[in-house]
């Protein structure tokens, strides 16, 4: 067992929300950077999301009088508690990841939801119009991006034979030839992810040119600097577990590197783990700068249209390439 | 044919190229020809006739008393001189065009910013 | 009867660029009618103009709007030459005519990166205006300045294309002919652009005709209707190019036809660069003008720009009338947005392209009195905060 100040670094320092700030921080930048070049801009420096957040913790701070208060200012901690969690299931230096536990693919899972619920509560606290709105649209898209995004971790879980993610890891360490399989999943969670983070062409719920500020437009100050933290790490933490569950392969197993008598494997797994998260930011920002911003209910149309009926087919060829001589579960 | 991404080939290439951005005041972009900036006014040439002040559309244009007294031919003397007040002037250049004695030239020069209002006058 | 809910879209609001209120009966995301109030930024150009001179006019009248500034000068030259029955040089028509095609140019690029912006589409907007920036380039080496370019006079132009200035022109011309094919390429192809632009903001042509649109967006309805071929004025009856329509009548018709607008343009700017006639600039105009009236009318980048100049033998004009192009496409705008949803409604209200600056000018019509005036905003609001029974 663990003692307390192991606990302690690890929930507050690595990987926990330091780790998770920093790392966020630089997501965030990473992607308005590369939009902006791609743009033929010159973008952000690098401590421009850091000053962005320590300009949103000094302002004014207002409450509107109509809202219910406690929603109103309690639910942002609930979300941004929600979307740092689930980096302790997954696999960042080791196959292994800091507490794994039997199911926690399905936890992860769960806790991401709630960012996009917290919006909707969030819109339907604060009284007014625009915000009200906002949150429709956020509970409407969830009918459209949940439905694929569990399709297609599952089918990972199916290949694995379990529904833990050091478990997935570690099979497709072993068996590369999942990740072959995994393919078009792969390809629908991450425009899946995309509407997750509420992203363009899917950022219909802060349409900016239409409906204000959408969701987040009674918010100020500190309140409105953790929603924006609660994206950064939601793309962190989303990026991370595709890296996990889609790029699991590219990892390497405990003491596979000795150099000078310690193992430093921990350090290439680390580097590995950070490449593989930065290469699906990298992506996530490709289609960012790509496409418009579809229509609501054209968004509901391409989902079911296109990314469940992909899904449906992700896993049937996961079932069968278990079932097959090829695949089959060690 | 209808296809999603048309724009995927040209951001890629923005991306290894130089932004289109001018880090200005560090690059500088070039001024055309006679651009209107800086008003100049020249004294031994002005006879204080006052069109300039009539055709001014922007109201830029104040007479004030001639201290200095400038003796003009046929034994007369110059009574008003303009001055301009660059914060109010719109560049417009009706003034240089009006001038019948050509004292009035407006020639290159930005960054014309000041903080006392006062001051950014022509003469001084 | 269920009571539709009411959403105020403005006055101030990021999608619009200028202020003016939309109140929009919604019916969950569809709307039902729309009501517009303008006026919000009304500056009294009109009364303003019977105060100053001829010359001093052409400095306001060329701020009434910023991106259609040498339409609007250029109009008023014309009336007030028709008073006096100058005759202006060729040179000086052709000089004109190639910085409004280039002005055209400029405004349609802006409208194709506002029009990327509302549909979200921010990548489009950078790449258009990059473009642009080559015309404000080109307007800036042969005008002396990017916007309000003071160029025009009673009586001709103040300056004169150089020959050493030709060779740019000429090869900025050539790269933005290539670039407007490009953006005209993505236009037809790109899917998500596609999805948000075809089929919106119907006009059918019957009812176009019927509330008498004007510019792009009845072009856009299958009506040929321009100005510079119906009724040619400065250098287009010597010119060759072709009216561009689109029979779709929705928003994705417009945006063709602004594109195609663009291409004629290039073509009939490097006419003029080919075939600029020699001679001077400009001819002396008096500065008073005979007493008299002169109505004419322009193909700005918006659609037709009339004016009304009435002098009465002094040096300031007696009564100058103003009808800018949005001021008719109002209640089409109106007309459009029955039935989409609130998510296009960005995007269908500047298919019309508003330029608010250009139409804030307040007529009174009392029927009761059968009696019209022009009033001042002072009056009008006393007469807001009577009617409220605010004093």
């Amino acid at each position: 067992m663990t003692s307390p100040l192991d606990v302690a670094l690890y929930l507050l320092i690595f990987p926990g929300f330091l780790f998770l700030l920093l790392f966020g921080l630089f997501c965030e930048w990473l992607d308005r950077k590369v939009y902006a070049r791609m743009q033929n801009r010159v973008g952000p420096p690098i401590f421009q999301p850091f000053a962005d957040l320590v300009k949103l913790l000094g302002k004014e701070d207002i409450i509107p009088r109509n809202v219910d208060r406690v929603l109103f200012q309690y639910t942002p901690l609930i979300a941004f508690a929600a979307v740092m969690t689930p980096i302790f299931n997954i696999p960042i230096w080791s196959v292994k990841a800091l507490f794994p536990l039997q199911g926690d693919l399905l936890i992860t899972l769960y806790l991401l939801t709630i960012p996009t619920l917290a919006l909707f509560v969030i819109g339907w606290s604060s009284v007014s119009l625009y915000p009200l709105v906002g949150g429709f649209r956020a509970a409407t898209m969830l009918f459209g991006f949940e439905v694929p995004f569990i399709l297609t971790c599952l089918s990972a879980g199916v290949i694995a034979g379990s529904w833990s993610i050091s478990d997935i890891t570690a099979h497709l360490a072993l068996q590369p030839v999942g990740m072959l399989v995994l393919v078009p999943g792969f390809i629908i969670a991450l425009l899946a992810l995309e509407a997750k983070l509420e992203r363009t062409p899917f950022d219909i719920p802060h349409a900016e040119t239409e409906i204000v500020g959408g969701t987040l437009t009674e918010y100020s100050g500190k309140k409105l600097a953790v929603m924006h933290l609660v994206d950064d790490i939601g793309m962190v933490v989303g990026s991370s577990l595709l890296a996990a569950i889609f790029l699991g392969g590219f990892i390497f197993l405990d003491s596979s590197f000795v150099l000078y008598g310690t193992d430093i494997t921990p350090w290439i797994n680390f580097i590995l783990y950070v490449a593989k998260s930065l290469i699906i930011v990298f992506v996530l920002t490709l289609v960012r700068t790509l496409f418009a911003r579809l229509r609501i209910d054209q968004m509901l149309d391409f989902s079911w249209k296109y990314l469940a009926i992909g899904g449906l087919f992700q896993m049937f060829i996961a079932v069968m390439y278990v079932g097959s001589s090829v695949g089959g579960i060690p | 044919m209808r296809k999603p991404g048309v724009l995927l080939p040209l951001l890629f290439e923005h991306l290894l190229k130089k932004p289109f951005t001018l880090l200005y005041p560090q690059e500088q972009w070039p001024l055309p020809r006679d651009y209107r900036g800086m008003i100049v006014w020249s004294n031994e040439a002005c006879t204080g006739c006052r069109i300039c002040f009539t055709v001014c559309s922007a109201k830029a244009i104040e007479m004030v008393e001639d201290l200095e007294k400038k003796p003009l031919e046929k034994g007369r003397v110059r009574k008003q001189i303009p001055i301009f007040y660059l914060d109010r002037c719109m560049r417009c250049a009706q003034c240089e065009e009006s001038c019948p004695f050509d004292a009035i030239h407006l020639t290159g020069g930005v960054g014309l910013v000041g903080y006392i209002r006062q001051k950014m006058r022509v003469p001084g | 009867m269920k009571e539709n809910i009411v959403i105020p879209v403005g006055p101030q609001h990021p999608s619009f660029k200028e202020p003016m209120r939309l109140d929009l009966s919604v019916d969950g995301e569809k709307v039902v009618s729309a009501d517009i109030i303008v006026s919000f930024n009304h500056r009294g150009v009109e009364k303003a103009t019977e105060a100053r001179t001829y010359t001093q006019n052409l400095y306001l009248i060329e701020r009434v709007c910023g991106i259609c500034s040498h339409s609007h000068v250029n109009c008023f030259c014309q009336a007030v030459e028709e008073i006096l029955g100058l005759e202006v040089p060729e040179r000086a028509q052709y000089i004109r005519t190639f910085i409004g095609e280039l002005e055209r140019m400029q405004s349609h690029l802006f409208w194709f990166g506002v029009a990327g912006h509302m549909i979200g589409w921010d990548t489009f907007l950078m790449y258009t205006w990059k473009d642009r920036e080559r015309v404000n380039d080109m307007l800036e080496l042969t005008t002396g300045n990017r916007v309000h370019y003071a160029l025009n006079t009673v009586g001709g132009v103040r300056r004169d294309i150089r020959e050493e200035d030709m060779e740019r022109l000429k090869r900025g011309l050539g790269f933005l002919e290539e670039r407007t094919r490009y953006y005209m390429h993505v236009m037809t192809e790109e899917e998500t652009f596609l999805k948000r632009t075809v089929g919106l903001g119907l006009l059918p042509t019957e009812m176009a005709k019927r509330l008498c649109a004007v510019g792009p967006t009845i072009r856009g309805s299958n009506v040929k209707f321009d100005v510079r071929a119906d009724d040619p004025y400065a250098a287009y009856g010597d010119l060759d190019f072709s009216v561009v329509t689109s029979d779709t009548c929705d928003v994705w018709g417009r945006t063709y036809v602004k594109a195609g607008e663009v291409l004629q343009s290039i073509r009939m700017c490097n006419q003029i660069l080919d075939e600029l006639p020699g001679g001077e600039v400009r001819v002396k105009a008096p500065s008073r003008v005979p007493a008299g009236e002169a109505v004419t009318r322009y193909e700005a980048p918006r659609g037709e720009l009339i004016y009304y100049v009435k002098s009465n033998g002094g040096n300031t004009p007696e009564r100058i009338k103003i009808r800018s192009p949005t001021l008719a496409n109002w209640l089409v705008m109106t007309e459009m947005l029955k039935g989409v949803y609130i998510a296009d409604v960005p995007i269908v209200t500047d298919a019309i392209d508003p330029c608010l600056c250009c139409s804030g000018r307040v007529t009174i019509t009392d029927h009761s009195r059968g009696e019209r005036m022009v009033t001042t905003l002072d009056a009008l609001r006393k007469r807001g905060m009577d009617r409220r029974g605010i004093s």
